[in-house]
């Protein structure tokens, strides 16, 4: 059975696809060096459409319709333009309610792009452009460790990590942060009120990763200035002892985070990013792997949710869990020494 | 840009056969372009890859042309993705895609729509608004995932119980009128009824899912409840247009899982009050009486694969379908429970009291064996 991964590594080679959602501008060239931040490509993206039924507004058949508009498609308009005119001494004429560009003209109707905003696409890692895909994006890489997580806040941002997380199940409260902080990304553990949020605020802080979050603070969490990155899930959750262990081992090093929110169709993931020098390039971390006896994997869901285990054995058939429902199950041996059976759907690979 | 034939080529008339298909073809265009992989299987298919709602909603329609029935037939897909209700009423047919409603990654937009303490008065255990609401949460990460332990199954199914109700109520907003109904602000009369999806289908006992159906959906009157366990009625929505035969097929073997017949009487009266006596009679001479209390869950049982006549008395102010206060006698085929006598009333009050509600809710789901 494939298994779900998630990837924890101390050193790997991170290739990032960085992809436009509709045609643009590519903005650096194959081999620049790039930083988190960076714009890599930009375009620009009308939110908005405006249908103009000029056969309508001018009470004429589409057939006439289409001979008194005087736009073209791809034509950019100014708000007020005239598009159309009618016939006769007293002419109605028809205008462009907004700025925009025409999309479509024809049967009498003249469908208008407007209300253009600018993408830009941040690079998202700091690496090298390995490839440019033309009018889309780019391909970026780098060495390094990777620790990826479940939630963030869309945000971009690279700092020296400070580790305020004595242990995986500390909790990150106001009175912790200090202006010594001020420019760090702080490694911390649950954040339970709204108060620690803004406090890392009003200190500049240029990101947190955090074990879990209150879901009711999310909303917070999304509007804060700083990219905010949540390993494990929502509630009071602590750090899985593999992210904690690689995140832990690396403070006051020099880290990006990039808290994009997940998508289940490219598959990408918030991500932390522990850029390392390398005299070579190390393995690429697998995309696809299999259950099997030995693997390293994460459990996802209660019981021993976010608990670390090895698989010991893989149950044949279907297993009778606690809740009654029957599924493929594996028995795992987490890393207090306890074997546990837990549903294969309810685990992921950590590696 | 995509053009179909007018959708209302006359005042009269409505088609939306066309642009339907049109906007199916560019849902696969979509995901072609988002999920590596899809334009293989497409091709593979001869291009006959079609989105699993539509096909479900042509397979509901094609079903109703052969049952013929007064009563609409009803399927409903709670999904991770969405929640999908198709329903057909001899030659006209709904079909609503509900993502709002899905039980996976948007599962949390749910709270837009109701509350915590409206999902929690569905639950059987003791569980907080703090420990649902993280739930919710943490499911939305992992759709895929399952209930392991007691309490998470109880708020899977809460949820779903919810979720099923707030997507009928919008999808009976688009049923056709003049269909056939004992109240007309009660679910209309279906039969059979279809239901698929990953919480009904991977629930451990039969009973689990008829509860959660009864209870999500509020069926009135006499229907079947059909379980699609393996997702078949979409697939055989893909084939019929290359092989009309391939669906009766499927249909007849033993594919799906009939759960039974339900009788749910439409009644409001005191708890423990008599509102229905039944009689049913097997095709080997044996009899079976139910007396139906008010508040309460009966199980007559008829095995797969048989059938036999059930006779029903209900006194007055009660309507099973056949009028108010009146009774008769039609045939039932067996299922995985038999015959159910849903005593609750309909619409269904749950007791305000948490502790009274839960132990009903144990009570209910251990009558129909699911405990």
């Amino acid at each position: 059975m494939l298994a779900p991964i998630h990837h924890i590594l101390g050193l790997t080679s991170i290739v990032r696809e960085r992809v436009l959602p509709i045609s643009g501008n590519v903005t650096v060239r194959l081999q620049q060096k790039v930083s988190a931040n960076d714009i890599v490509a930009e375009t620009k993206w009308a939110r908005e459409h405006v249908l103009l039924d000029i056969a309508r507004l001018l009470n004429v058949s589409p057939h006439v319709a289409e001979r008194l508009v005087t736009c073209k498609v791809n034509d950019q308009l100014q708000a007020d333009a005239e598009i159309a005119k009618g016939k006769g001494l007293f002419a109605k004429s028809i205008k462009t309610p907004r700025a925009g560009h025409v999309v479509a003209v024809g049967g009498g109707q003249v469908l208008m792009a407007v209300g253009e905003t600018k993408i830009e696409l941040r690079a998202g890692i700091p690496g090298t452009i390995i490839q440019i895909l033309p009018s889309k994006g780019v391909v970026i890489q780098t060495s390094g460790g990777l620790i990826q997580g479940v939630w963030g806040n869309g945000r971009i941002a690279s700092g020296s990590l400070v580790n305020l997380a004595d242990t995986p199940d500390a909790v990150l409260t106001p009175t912790r942060l200090d202006v010594s902080l001020r420019g760090s990304i702080i490694l911390a553990g649950m954040i339970k009120d709204i108060e620690t949020l803004e406090a890392a605020t009003e200190l500049s802080v240029r990101g947190l990763i955090v074990s879990s979050i209150y879901p009711s603070l999310l909303s917070k969490a999304r509007e804060m200035n700083y990219p905010i990155l949540v390993t494990d899930g929502f509630g009071s959750l602590p750090m899985n002892s593999a992210a904690y262990k690689l995140l832990s081992t690396n403070a006051k090093r020099d880290v990006t985070i990039n808290a994009e929110v997940y998508d289940r169709y490219t598959g990408a993931k918030p991500e932390v990013i522990i850029p390392l020098p390398t005299s070579t390039d190390p393995l690429t971390p697998n995309e696809t792997e299999e259950f099997m006896i030995g693997s390293q994997i994460r459990m996802r869901r209660p019981p021993f949710m976010g608990m670390i285990g090895s698989i010991t054995t893989i149950k044949h058939g279907l297993t009778t869990l606690p809740s009654g429902l029957q599924a493929q199950s594996a028995e795992v041996k987490l890393e207090n020494g306890e074997t546990v059976i837990a549903p294969l759907v309810n685990l992921e690979v950590v590696g | 840009m995509h053009f179909s034939p007018n959708i209302r080529p006359s005042l009269e008339t409505e088609d939306t056969d066309p642009a339907e298909r049109e906007l199916a073809r560019m849902i696969i265009n979509i995901r072609k372009r988002q999920i590596k992989g899809v334009d293989l299987l497409d091709l593979w298919s001869g291009g006959h890859m079609l989105p699993t709602a539509y096909a479900t909603g042509r397979m509901v329609r094609f079903l109703s042309k052969i049952y013929g029935s007064q009563k609409g037939i009803l399927s409903v897909d709670v999904g991770a993705s969405a929640t999908t209700i198709a329903a057909a009423f001899r030659n006209k047919s709904t079909l609503k895609v509900l993502p709002q409603f899905g039980l996976g990654e948007n599962l949390v937009g749910l709270l837009n729509y109701t509350t915590l303490e409206n999902i929690l008065k569905w639950c059987s255990l003791d569980i907080t608004s703090g420990v649902l609401l993280d739930y919710l949460h943490q499911k939305s990460l992992y759709p895929s995932s399952i209930a392991a332990t007691k309490e998470d199954l109880a708020i899977s199914q809460a949820i779903a119980r919810q979720t099923l109700s707030l997507a009928m109520q919008s999808a009976s907003k688009d049923f056709p009128r003049n269909i056939a109904t004992i109240k007309p602000n009660l679910t209309p009369l279906f039969d059979p009824i279809l239901a698929s999806g990953s919480t009904l289908s991977s629930a451990s006992k039969p009973g689990l899912s008829l509860l959660l159906l009864l209870d999500g959906l509020q069926p009135v009157g006499i229907t079947t409840v059909i379980l699609d366990q393996n997702n078949l009625l979409p697939l055989l929505g893909v084939a019929a247009s290359q092989n009309n035969l391939l669906p009766v097929q499927v249909l007849e073997s033993g594919a799906f899982l009939s759960v039974g017949s339900v009788v749910a009487p439409v009644v409001s009266a005191k708890y423990g009050t008599s509102i229905l006596k039944a009689k049913l009679n097997y095709e080997n001479g044996a009899e079976a009486n139910v007396d139906l209390k008010f508040g309460t869950i009966e199980v007559l049982p008829l095995a797969n694969g048989e059938s036999g006549r059930l006779t029903i008395q209900v006194p007055r102010g009660v309507d099973v379908g056949f009028g108010v206060g009146r009774g008769g006698s039609i045939p039932v085929s067996g299922g995985a429970l038999g015959v159910v006598f849903d005593g609750r009333g309909r619409p269904l009050d749950l007791p305000t009291d948490p502790v009274r509600r839960r132990e009903l809710i144990k009570k209910w789901t251990w009558t129909l064996g699911g405990a």
